[in-house]
């Protein structure tokens, strides 16, 4: 999913310490993927309740947000808007791979392959206008504020990093780079002990921090140039040039400086719609009218959506709104340089 | 080049009181004596500080200098000695040290590279109230407050000034009436709220030196707290930034 810049893309290490503070945008549908992967029982089934409807995003949310707040983390969700008409072709190729799994999962499971059950069936997971729908409705219980973009939401994202109301944002997809976010960081709401897919060997994800800057600083290209390079390689807009991968794509791009240059000198066929996708990375359409505040723990409502309509352990849930009310303290908290 | 003998219940009270915000700071020597500006990392506090050359037994600096310093380094050598012993300092500055000297102990300490401390403007700030208080029972009021709340909000009006910490069901009240202040310039209710960790550390901090302390108040404002001692000798100006209640 995304474009793959990882070869020319070194981040930072950091700990979730240095985060203190910071107001950090996470790209929802990114996120809620992830959660819907990630958070399943050992035979692949996702979590769900007495009437069997999933809810392993609900339960990201509530823990994995509430470990963020006792970071004194400020976040703020944002969900894609409409998708972009280019994009169909990727959404439409990703139904079907996720189609496909599904079989391998049960044809998995009735051979008792476990092992290879889990890692088909986290290639099945949906994140649907329901689940959407029902996020949203905890995190306005939880006091975490979300933002609806207008198309792409880490283009909303990346748009919040750049106007300053946020100072970071958190996704998996390289993408957030094309779209000019500042300040990106990986790994963050996924932060902890990881299972390598294919073999038993646990890993230990840290959150890594990558700034835009820097980036082209070290490849000595500007924004718009890694645009190009990204176009190459492929996006979730176009499919890219068969052959062409990271490296070779900027050595192209630094020698030739465009994707115009490429197909005047003959280097490469025209790339269909390369334009346009140029466009969707460089001038989205964004909401620019929107609030960032953080609110009260509403328990009763958390409570009342989660352990009563989706039987959640009341404990645990307990446990997880003490950490909310504790971040009242932090996001009431000013800081002198809001009063310059 | 810098070279200076100070009494060390003097340095003691500078290092203590920037300490109150960070473990390392940053320490500007002029000609007329030593200051700097400091913000804690989740800017929410800062102190401005400066010490005159007066107070020196000796001062000696013919050029404007900085030095990072880390604190702890400082506080080692000079907690061992007694408030009225003389403490002498020495840059070095080919070898990027502060030579710290007590009688016959010298401590060499590296010092930090500077150019990672960024002189940053302190916010300016319009605060209509100021209230000079007997600083004591404040100190007192926050002790008890400690025990179950985490914040404090301060209150003044033309008739006085008015400190109230709440816990989950209980209440904290230190009242002091225009009589009981040195002085008071008010003239519309003012009310902020302060988390009171830094507030306590801030006030005990000023309380251990100075009898009395300058309180500087908004509506949902920073707070401004500054203190002397040594007949002026020393500054130091505490900014917190507030919390706000909705």
């Amino acid at each position: 999913m995304g474009v793959d810049l990882k070869p020319i893309v070194k981040g930072r290490k950091i700990n979730l310490n240095e985060l203190n503070g910071k107001i950090i945008a996470i790209d929802a549908y990114n996120t809620l993927h992830q959660f819907l992967s990630i958070i399943r029982q050992r035979d692949g089934t996702p979590l769900k309740d007495s009437m069997g409807r999933i809810t392993s995003h609900l339960s990201g949310i509530l823990y994995r947000t509430a470990n963020l707040v006792e970071y004194g983390i400020k976040p703020v969700y944002v969900f894609d808007g409409k998708p972009h008409p280019l994009k169909l072709k990727t959404l439409e190729k990703r139904k079907e791979l996720k189609e496909i799994a599904e079989k391998e999962w049960i044809s998995a499971l009735e051979r008792g392959d476990m092992e290879e059950a889990l890692k088909k069936a986290k290639r099945t997971s949906r994140v649907d206008a329901e689940k959407v729908e029902e996020s949203k409705k905890l995190l306005n219980a939880l006091g975490i504020p979300y933002v609806d973009a207008k198309g792409e939401g880490e283009a909303q994202a990346a748009f919040m990093n750049a106007r300053g109301d946020v100072d970071a944002v958190a996704s998996q997809d390289f993408d957030s780079l094309l779209f000019g976010t500042p300040v990106l960081i990986k790994n963050l709401a996924i932060t902890g002990r990881r299972k390598l897919p294919d073999k038993q060997v646990w890993i230990e994800v840290s959150p890594e921090e990558i700034e835009l800057a820097r980036i082209l600083e070290e490849n000595e290209i500007t924004l718009e140039e890694l645009v190009d390079v990204g176009i190459l390689i492929g996006t979730d807009f176009n499919e890219g040039i068969k052959g062409i991968g990271p490296k070779k794509a900027i050595n192209l791009i630094k020698k030739y400086g465009s994707i115009d240059n490429l197909i005047k000198n003959g280097k490469i066929e025209k790339i269909e719609n390369y334009e346009e996708v140029r466009k969707i990375f460089l001038q989205p359409e964004v909401n620019k009218d929107y609030e960032i505040k953080w609110d009260e723990v509403d328990e009763k409502e958390v409570i009342d959506f989660l352990c009563n309509e989706h039987q959640f352990s009341e404990n645990r849930v307990k446990n997880a709104i003490e950490k909310y009310k504790k971040f009242a303290k932090i996001f009431r908290q000013r800081s002198l340089f809001d009063f310059k | 080049m810098f070279q200076g003998k100070l009494k060390a219940g003097f340095t003691k009270v500078l290092v203590d009181a920037i300490s109150v915000l960070v473990d390392e700071t940053k320490f500007k020597i002029s000609p007329d004596g030593i200051y700097g500006r400091t913000f804690d990392p989740a800017h929410v506090g800062m102190i401005d500080f400066k010490i005159k050359k007066e107070i020196f037994e000796e001062y000696e600096c013919k050029e404007e200098t900085e030095i990072g310093v880390d604190l702890e380094k400082l506080k080692d050598i000079i907690k061992i000695a007694t408030n009225e012993e003389i403490i002498e300092f020495q840059h070095d500055k080919s070898e990027g040290r502060l030579i710290v000297t007590k009688g016959n102990i010298t401590r060499k300490l590296s010092l930090l590279d500077t150019s990672e401390m960024r002189d940053t403007k302190a916010p300016s700030l319009d605060l209509p109230a100021e209230i000079v208080a007997p600083i004591a029972e404040i100190a007192q009021a926050i002790k008890v407050a400690e025990s179950f709340s985490d914040h404090v909000t301060l209150m003044a009006d033309s008739e006085g000034f008015q400190m109230i910490a709440e816990g989950d069901s209980d209440v904290l009240e230190l009242k002091l009436s225009k009589d009981k202040l040195y002085n008071l310039k008010c003239e519309e209710k003012v009310k902020s709220m302060f988390p009171l960790d830094y507030f306590s550390k801030m006030i005990k901090m000023a309380g251990s030196k100075s009898d009395e302390i300058t309180i500087n108040l908004g509506n949902d404002y920073p707070i401004k707290l500054s203190f002397e001692i040594a007949e002026g000798n020393i500054k130091i100006i505490y900014l917190l930034a507030p919390r706000i209640e909705s």
